[in-house]
């Protein structure tokens, strides 16, 4: 069965790529980065971000605080 | 119980719902939800507490990307727990089959239905995707996670 990915070469089989991920936690994140390669070239990447800090803990709410 | 001194729990979960208008002019037409949009920012940028509406300056530009961004899905009404109101996008903000090669780091939520007023700005750091997909996925929707939280 044909597995492609769209890559920035086209639709290239999934069995000539060489796919690797890691992971970035950084403040109030945590990124997962997915690099698919031919020939050592990035050809396609993806990234998935968790937010994870509530925003404008420090900002809005101290505006609304309860006084 | 006696009486105390307190910003009403149900005032913090209207104002994200607009049901207080406490300026000199009414600007609000409808009754239906607004339109929210996530737009992406260079890591030159400078977005942040102090952005007031939309810009096009050093947002990023590629491949499928479209200028303002993309909506934000937004299924989930402001509610209150506590004495926290609270809101999140109820869905991840997903940009599909994007190439954006010059590094980014943060997204704007606005209000498009309201001349683009910015609403927050959330830094994830340096990213760049290449004829990849970008997905933010949401904090859960509560009231100590969910991503506005008025306290």
């Amino acid at each position: 069965m044909s597995n492609r990915v769209l890559t920035t070469h086209g639709l290239i089989e999934l069995s000539q790529l060489d796919v690797s991920d890691h992971v970035e936690i950084g403040d109030g994140y945590r990124k997962v980065i997915v690099q698919y390669r031919l020939d050592d070239e990035i050809v396609r990447q993806s990234v998935f971000v968790d937010l994870l800090r509530p925003n404008g803990a420090d900002a809005v709410p101290g505006t609304l605080n309860g006084r | 119980m006696a009486n105390t001194t307190a910003i009403c729990t149900s005032f913090k979960s209207e104002i994200l719902q607009a049901y207080h208008n406490f300026g000199t002019t009414v600007t609000r037409g409808g009754t239906t939800a607004d339109t929210l949009k996530a737009a992406l920012y260079l890591t030159t940028g400078s977005v942040g507490a102090g952005t007031t509406a939309y810009s096009a300056t050093n947002e990023v530009s590629g491949t499928n990307y479209s200028a303002g961004g993309v909506t934000v899905t937004n299924a989930t009404a402001p509610t209150t727990s506590g004495t926290t109101a609270y809101w999140t996008p109820s869905a991840a903000i997903v940009y599909t089959t994007v190439t954006l090669s010059t590094a980014f780091d943060t997204v704007l939520l606005y209000n498009s239905s309201q001349s683009n007023r910015a609403i927050l700005t959330y830094n994830f750091g340096a990213t760049t995707v290449t004829a990849g997909t970008l997905t933010l996925n949401m904090p859960t929707n509560d009231s100590t996670h969910a991503l506005i939280q008025l306290n």
